[in-house]
């Protein structure tokens, strides 16, 4: 009998065992636990390319804060031969139509994606926090550039959100609107004050900007010399580190955090913050010429297929995304749009410069090239074709502009005319200028160059102005501010 | 020999003693002097003999152990003398005249039990002294020795669950070979819980057995739809859109539904739409019991293609007693199978035929000829006479009328379905090794043409027996080979207009008919497109006995299972449902999916039975642990050259490359239960189940479920032990914890998604895939049930029990929001409680050898009420007020007629939702709602939108009559519902029908609005395309009576097989679903029509 009773014990024993507990952790082919991802280096690396292609997507840079959605809320695109209809998501978005059922999917996805790829920075940051350094193959160094290219990118999703979905901070609204997410999972998020969620913007790009400033301007510094170093595949193997430290420019890097701080002070009207972040890009433009302007001889190129049409010299940081050809197309034949789109409010816009390479050669017949499917281009070519742009030298220039404007107003009209030079313009700015008229100088090239780039609309939001189009601005009182989506709103 | 004798002479003096004993001077008061030294027992009767004439009756072994005497005696009274040489001995003396008939005072017997028919030992059986508390239970043998005191009269009961009882009139001690009789209904009186039978008159839980026998006189071929003649509590949803399609599956629940459906039906809809269903939600119905084959769990597909002939019992597990010892996987209920097992003997060939034709039911259809159509068309204003094409249009018709064409458009797809099955099983053996092989084939042919399941099985089963271990192993293989019919759906044909031709003048079909000019359905079906599916089952069940005492036993069994299913659908790349545009490189679709599921169950438990004085105990006591392992893989390509050229090699382009999911599940259960009975009167039953599973968050992988049940056989009291009016008076209750898993997999943990369709600069990279729920817990379902089991006269038995099922901690998604990242995740929100009772009753009205009726019926109410709601849920309702509300005036999709149900607090699960409606003013035509402040309106908003209705029925159950007559019997089997509501979706289609394109009710000009003053159910006629909105308007009581099944049956007689070699020969006569009486007049069988049943079976044993 007893041996029974111990066998009895036995059975049971094996079942209350961690060693069964485990057996009940099961593992599916194609998803992976958290804890099962996070157990190698490998992982960490895998975790973190995941956000870069989340945020490469349709729904986020890939499309909608891009090329389509906020390049419609910024008037770059003429409608009007479409206005009649109503299948296409965007039309409303001209007319900031914002409860129209198919322009609420858009900003729904902008928001749900932009908040799931935060929640994707935020598992991988807590998981890079429980580890020593020593667990990562690069050691310290590799836990350091984990945790500020994740708290850049959740830095960066949270600021265009709330740059969409919140009034700008020169309106100077007190009520919460969108919340700023640092925990995963986090299933009843706080919604924060513009200005809390831009402390909190501010903040992870800082921690970025420190800690990726050594691997960035030091240790692995040739991945970010000159354009090639930073898009092309081929010269990633020079990295040290391996192929995962290179393609910079495809990665949230320190240039990009500079940039990104100087545009998120400026937003919060810090310009001397702004000023000092700019520079910091500025100088290694003239100091070291690592960023330099898209060379004209790049630009006239008669074939459009090899036209550098998305002028990624001066591309500061960039997600990259390889179907973004069939985005486009499926874009063009899903919203019923015959031909493609044209730019609005070209002659008004280019007044007084017709040789602007961004009229003469980055559009043509009226509509752009920047994001026009190129076939049987050139290598180069093809690189930049897979290229999101984020941030831009130019949007540094305007930045150092807009301080300049009051403190050396010349020295901003000279910046400003060295970047219209760069971009074709052949007229000369007044250099004895006043403030307001430079200003208007400034707002207006930034139109130019970022259309069909999605951040038109910002500018004007931060501005609280009249939103830009033609002769006849859009009175934007009430229509800067995108209402949460139902998916949100619910629970408020 | 000399036994016999002593007894026989025994008996007859114990009867004259009496009378002899006044008349002589009293044997007793003999007196002797005796004096020996050492001498057997034997000698000093004898030397007594010698002295006082006195004989002595006795047997020699009663004596053994008895020292030798030394024996002084004065002129003692022999009785005294004897009386004191005796005392302390197990001897006792009675003088009957001048004999004294030495007895023992014990009685020892030993024997052997043994299964009357096969002569095989039973081991197990109980053996009682009837008065006392002694008893013993057969070894492995089956051989059993007991000792008792004598008493006046000595009988020993002998007991073995599923035999009858056997008293045994002992009158010496001696060896005896006691022969049981399996009982008639030996099957039912045992509950088989799949891990322990317990006797059914000790159990205080709730279940219904159905034997093969029972199956069989019900339907030779349908197990599943068997089961709701014997269970009221089991309901089968009634599908009126697939009817009597072989390959579909049927949907039931038992006491209830615990569950929100997995997928709703508006998600259902809109998924369907884009076409992002996954299988997984599909195949995952939350309330579909579990069904256990021989230990092991497995699919209902599995059930629904089981040979009935392969089948010895089913066993319906309901309340928690009955069902706790599966733990988490037992809220909706238990269905335990139980294979058919070779017997002892000689080899034994058993031949079973069914051969069938089904007819299609086109009862319910109600559509217009030719002539009657063209007249309404007019009547209806359809034609335009001062317009030139309308006028065309309408010359065409009647031409073609003219020509004699009125076409049967609803016979063109059926066919009166022809169907064979045979199975044939051969088994036999010995005590030590037995084994046996079952095969079968069954072909069913749908009443849609083309359609067809095949079913092919095969088994072996071999058991050795050594000592007191035993191995079984049995190896299966169940194959089904079916498809769709090529014909498509039945409705394509419903609508067809009846004027229309399907062949030219010259015969041949037309691809395009020539008034309406959509496709020919019956081209589409000449062509080579065709849905199929393979579905392969290999499974091995090894079972270990070891009887290691006489009331300790340990089983284990272990099963391994592969299941391989393939999907085929091919569409002919010369339909033309292609649009003309498309370049023969895109014509031609092929959609290949493929399911493999890999299973292994292991189950190691003891078994203690023991029965001291009056206490009897049963327990069980073990582990259960299973593992399954399932994945899909889906391709689909397209451009074919042609309907025989439809492999992949063959295929231009892949549309979706082969991509699949794999799902991984384990789930292992510690389990120890107990059933205990005090002299048979107070009945208790108790077990806990220790679950974990891979299915639930980290913080609570394990959660233990348990039981307790109490009950009193109040008619074994002895104030109505001989009772002739109460045979049985039984009174049980229980109360207890079960719980259910029911959701995807991998909810409770975190996941990652690996991105495969696009990498970054830097490499491949994955994503979060579902916020998963670390605390996820089991759903939980408290039961109590009460009931009790009445039996009067030997010919009433009446069963009734009442439950209460409190679902809590129900699974549902939780919506939370998006900032999250995510918006659901899967949580513990909800309660939903189930109240009901059921009634079983059965009335033997006659029982002669050659004549008897008997009389069955049940009764079964069940309520669903949801208590406690999901946010989600409440949001889902908004969805479907946002989905009216987006709705276009002018889209008059049919998916906005449906009533789509809302989920409200206090309301049920089965509730149909829509505006409540006063209807037809009689001024115009409009329809009147009701709103929910009461006040009248004219339009219809779906926040509105009220309970108008509940599916359940408020009861259901079933009643038949049972005759025979010698070698003849008669079943009958009737289905009924009362009071429950359906959504009379045809006359819905009435209303809205659309004269000039299709053909529709006759009722569709009759019930119209036509001019101001008429008082008609349907809206205005001018009105007729526009859709109509969910109203009370088209909700009807539903009280059903279905003539569920006849069978006659007869049974050869012996002396006419004998000459044969045929040992058993049976004739069955049988239909299913003769007829149904219903109150509502509704098309059924939209896709595919109902039918009726014709079988006609043998049964043959070698």
């Amino acid at each position: 009998m007893r041996k029974y009773i111990y066998t009895i014990l036995i059975a049971s024993l094996i079942l209350g065992t961690s060693s069964c507990s485990d057996w009940f952790d099961v593992s599916p082919d194609n998803l992976v636990a958290k804890d099962d991802l996070f157990s190698t280096n490998e992982g960490f690396r895998i975790a973190l390319n995941g956000i870069y292609i989340d945020m490469s997507q349709k729904a986020l840079y890939g499309q909608e804060l891009t090329w389509s959605f906020t390049s419609f809320l910024g008037q770059n695109y003429d409608i009007s031969p479409y206005s009649w209809n109503t299948l296409s998501s965007y039309i409303p978005a001209t007319k900031y139509d914002y409860e129209n059922q198919y322009l609420k999917k858009v900003s729904d996805a902008i928001w749900g994606k932009g908040f799931n790829a935060i929640a994707n920075c935020n598992s991988l940051i807590q998981e890079t926090e429980l580890h020593e350094g020593s667990f990562f193959v690069e050691g310290e160094r590799e836990k350091m550039l984990m945790l500020a290219e994740a708290r850049g990118l959740r830095g960066l999703m949270h600021f265009d959100i709330l740059r969409l979905f919140a009034p700008a901070p020169v309106i100077n609204d007190n009520n919460p609107y969108v919340p700023y997410v640092t925990k995963y999972p986090t299933t009843q998020p706080q919604r924060l004050k513009t200005t809390e969620v831009m402390k909190n913007v501010i903040e992870d790009l800082e921690y970025a900007k420190n800690n990726l400033a050594d691997n960035d301007t030091l240790y692995n510094s040739k991945m970010l010399t000159n354009t090639s170093y930073r898009f092309a595949p081929g010269n990633a193997g020079d990295a040290k580190g391996g192929s995962f430290y290179g393609y910079r420019g495809t990665r949230f890097n320190y240039f990009a955090a500079c940039a990104l701080l100087a545009r998120a002070y400026q937003y919060i009207g810090d310009k001397e913050n702004a000023y000092k972040n700019a520079m910091a890009v500025y100088r290694y433009h003239t100091a070291k010429t690592w960023f330099t302007f898209t060379s004209s001889s790049n630009i006239i190129i008669e074939e459009k297929n090899n036209r550098h049409t998305r002028l990624y010299d001066d591309i500061l940081f960039a997600f990259n995304n390889s179907k973004i050809y069939t985005l486009f197309t499926d874009w063009n034949s899903s919203n019923y749009f015959s031909s493609r789109l044209k730019i609005k409010n070209t002659a008004e816009l280019f007044n007084s410069d017709a040789d602007d390479f961004r009229l003469t050669k980055l559009i043509y017949s009226n509509y752009s090239l920047k994001w026009e499917p190129k076939t049987g281009s050139s290598y180069i070519v093809t690189i930049e074709d897979r290229l999101l742009p984020v941030i831009r030298l130019s949007e540094v220039y305007y930045i150092l502009c807009e301080y300049l404007a009051d403190k050396d107003l010349s020295k901003g009209i000279q910046l400003l005319q060295e970047l219209r030079v760069a971009r074709g313009a052949k007229t000369t700015l007044d250099p004895a200028m006043p403030k307001d008229k430079f200003l208007e100088a400034v707002y207006n090239d930034a139109t130019r160059e970022f259309i069909a780039e999605g951040q038109t609309f910002y500018m004007y939001k931060r501005l609280n102005r009249m939103m830009y189009n033609g002769t006849t601005p859009i009175d934007m009182t009430g229509k800067y501010v995108i209402p949460l989506p139902d998916s949100e709103r619910a629970y408020y | 020999m000399k036994k016999a004798c002593v007894l026989v002479i025994l008996l007859f003096l114990g009867l004259s003693s009496s009378v002899f004993a006044q008349k002589q001077t009293n044997p007793e008061e003999k007196r002797v002097t005796l004096s020996l030294k050492d001498q057997t027992v034997v000698q000093v009767f004898k030397a007594i003999q010698t002295l006082t004439g006195l004989n002595f009756i006795y047997n020699d072994k009663d004596f053994i152990g008895i020292e030798k005497l030394n024996v002084e005696a004065k002129n003692e009274k022999v009785a005294d003398l004897l009386k004191r040489l005796f005392s302390g001995q197990p001897v006792s003396f009675e003088f009957v005249e001048n004999t004294v008939v030495v007895r023992s005072r014990n009685i020892s017997v030993s024997g052997v039990v043994k299964d009357k028919k096969t002569g095989e030992a039973l081991p197990g059986a109980t053996v009682l002294v009837v008065g006392t508390s002694i008893g013993t239970q057969t070894d492995i043998d089956g051989s059993f020795s007991l000792t008792f005191p004598r008493m006046k009269t000595n009988k020993l009961a002998i007991r073995f669950l599923g035999y009858a009882e056997q008293i045994l009139e002992i009158k010496e001690s001696g060896k005896y070979v006691i022969k049981l009789e399996e009982t008639e209904n030996a099957l039912t009186d045992v509950v088989v819980t799949g891990y322990a039978n317990i006797n059914k008159s000790s159990f205080t839980g709730t279940s219904t057995k159905v034997t093969k026998e029972d199956i069989l006189k019900v339907s030779p071929r349908n197990v599943i739809e068997v089961l709701q003649v014997f269970d009221p509590s089991f309901r089968i949803i009634q599908n009126n859109t697939m009817g009597s399609d072989p390959n579909t599956l049927p949907e039931f629940y038992i006491r209830g539904k615990t569950s929100i459906d997995a997928v709703k039906q508006l998600d259902n809809l809109t998924a369907t739409e884009s076409g992002t269903l996954s299988k997984f939600s599909l195949t995952n119905n939350p309330n579909l019991p579990v069904f256990i084959l021989d230990g092991y769990e497995v699919s209902v597909q599995k059930v629904y293609d089981m040979d009935p002939n392969r089948i010895k019992s089913i066993t319906i597990l309901k309340d928690a007693a009955a069902t706790a010892i599966y733990g988490s996987r037992a809220s909706n209920g238990v269905i335990v199978l139980e294979s058919v097992t070779p017997k002892i003997g000689k080899l034994m060939v058993s031949y079973n035929f069914t051969g069938s034709v089904t007819a299609p039911d086109l009862s319910d259809y109600n559509l217009m000829n030719a002539s009657e159509k063209l007249q309404t068309e007019v009547l209806a204003g359809i034609f335009n006479w001062r317009d030139a094409n309308s006028y065309d249009s309408y010359a065409k018709k009647s031409n073609l009328i003219a020509k004699g064409i009125n076409t049967d458009w609803l016979a063109q797809p059926l066919q009166n379905g022809i169907n064979q099955m045979h199975s044939v099983s051969i088994g036999g053996g010995t005590e030590g090794f037995r084994f046996g092989i079952d095969l079968s084939y069954d072909n069913e042919n749908g009443v849609m043409k083309e359609s067809y399941r095949r079913r092919l099985g095969g088994a072996m089963y071999v058991e050795y027996r050594v000592g007191k271990v035993q191995f079984r192993n049995q190896v299966s293989y169940d194959g089904t080979n079916s498809q769709a019919s090529t014909y498509g759906s039945f409705s394509d044909y419903t609508s067809q207009l009846p004027y229309e031709r399907i062949y030219n003048d010259n015969g041949v079909l037309l691809k395009q008919l020539e008034t309406s000019y959509r496709a020919n359905p019956l081209y589409e079906a000449s062509l080579g497109s065709f849905n199929r599916t393979k579905n392969n089952t290999i499974t091995n069940n090894f079972s270990f006995d070891w009887r290691i005492t006489d009331n300790l036993q340990f089983k284990s069994q272990f099963s391994i299972s592969q299941n391989i299913s393939n999907q085929n659908i091919f569409k002919d790349p010369l339909s033309s449902t292609y649009s003309y545009s498309l370049t023969p490189f895109e014509r031609g679709d092929l959609t290949i999916s493929d399911i493999k599921n890999n299973n292994w169950n292991l189950n190691a438990f003891l078994l203690y039975n023991k029965t001291i004085r009056k206490h009897n105990i049963n327990m069980s006591g073990g582990i259960n642990v299973q593992e399954t392992n399932a994945s899909q893989i889906y391709s689909k390509y397209k451009g074919f050259p042609s309907a025989s050229q439809h492999t992949i090699g063959f295929a231009n382009t892949i549309v979706t490359k082969p991509s699949g999911s794999d799902n991984k599940t384990r789930l292992g259960g510690l389990f120890i239960s107990g059933n205990y009975t005090y002299d048979n009167i107070y009945l208790a039953d108790a077990s806990i189940r220790v679950d974990g599973s891979s299915e639930f968050g980290s913080d609570s992988k394990y959660a233990p479920f348990w039981v307790l049940g109490l009950g009193v056989n109040i008619h074994n009291y002895n104030f109505l032990k001989d009772s002739e009016v109460i045979n049985q008076l039984k009174v049980r209750g229980t109360y207890g914890l079960t719980g259910k898993v029911n959701y995807p997999p991998y909810v409770a943990r975190h996941t990652y998604n690996i991105i495969l369709d696009e990498w970054y600069t830097t490499g491949m990279g994955t994503t979060l895939n579902y916020l998963g729920n670390e605390e996820l817990k089991w759903e939980r379902t408290y039961s109590s049930n009460i009931g009790f089991d009445i039996s009067l006269l030997k010919k009433i038995t009446v069963s009734a029990s009442y439950y209460n099922r409190q679902t809590k901690d129900m699974i549902a998604d939780v919506a939370i929001p998006s900032s999250s990242g995510f918006t659901t995740y899967t949580g513990n929100m909800g309660e939903i409680q189930n109240r009901g009772w059921e009634f079983t009753a059965n009335y033997m009205v006659l029982n002669s050898k050659d004549f008897g009726i008997s009389l069955f019926g049940s009764m079964a109410h069940n309520k669903s009420k949801l208590m406690k709601l999901a946010e989600s849920l409440k949001e889902y309702n908004e969805k479907i007020d946002s989905f009216y509300n987006s709705k276009a005036s002018y889209d008059n999709s049919k998916k906005y007629s449906v009533p789509y149900m809302k989920y409200e607090e206090g309301s049920s699960l089965t509730a149909i939702y829509g505006m409540k409606s006063m209807g037809i003013n009689p001024m115009d035509g409009k329809e009147v709602f009701l709103n929910r402040a009461g006040e009248l309106t004219s339009t219809w908003e779906s926040s509105q939108q009220v309970k108008i209705g509940d599916t359940e029925p408020n009861v259901q159950g079933a009643f038949g009559l049972n005759l025979r007559w010698k070698q003849f019997s008669i079943y009958t089997s009737f289905l009924y519902q009362i009071g429950g509501q359906t959504y009379n979706s045809t006359l819905v289609g009435v209303e809205n029908a659309d004269i000039a394109s299709y053909n529709v009710d006759k009722r569709v000009l009759t019930a119209r609005w036509k001019k101001a003053g008429d008082v008609t159910p349907l809206k205005n006629i001018a009105d007729q395309k526009k859709v109509t909105l969910p109203s009370s308007r088209f909700v009807q009581n539903l009280n059903q009576l279905k003539f569920n099944s006849l069978s006659l049956g007869y049974e050869v007689n012996q002396k006419y097989l004998k000459p044969l070699n045929i040992s058993m020969m049976r004739l069955q006569l049988s239909t299913n679903d003769l007829m149904v009486l219903s109150t509502v007049g509704q098309e059924r069988g939209l896709s595919y029509p109902f039918a009726r049943t014709f079988n006609f079976s043998i049964n043959l044993n070698f």
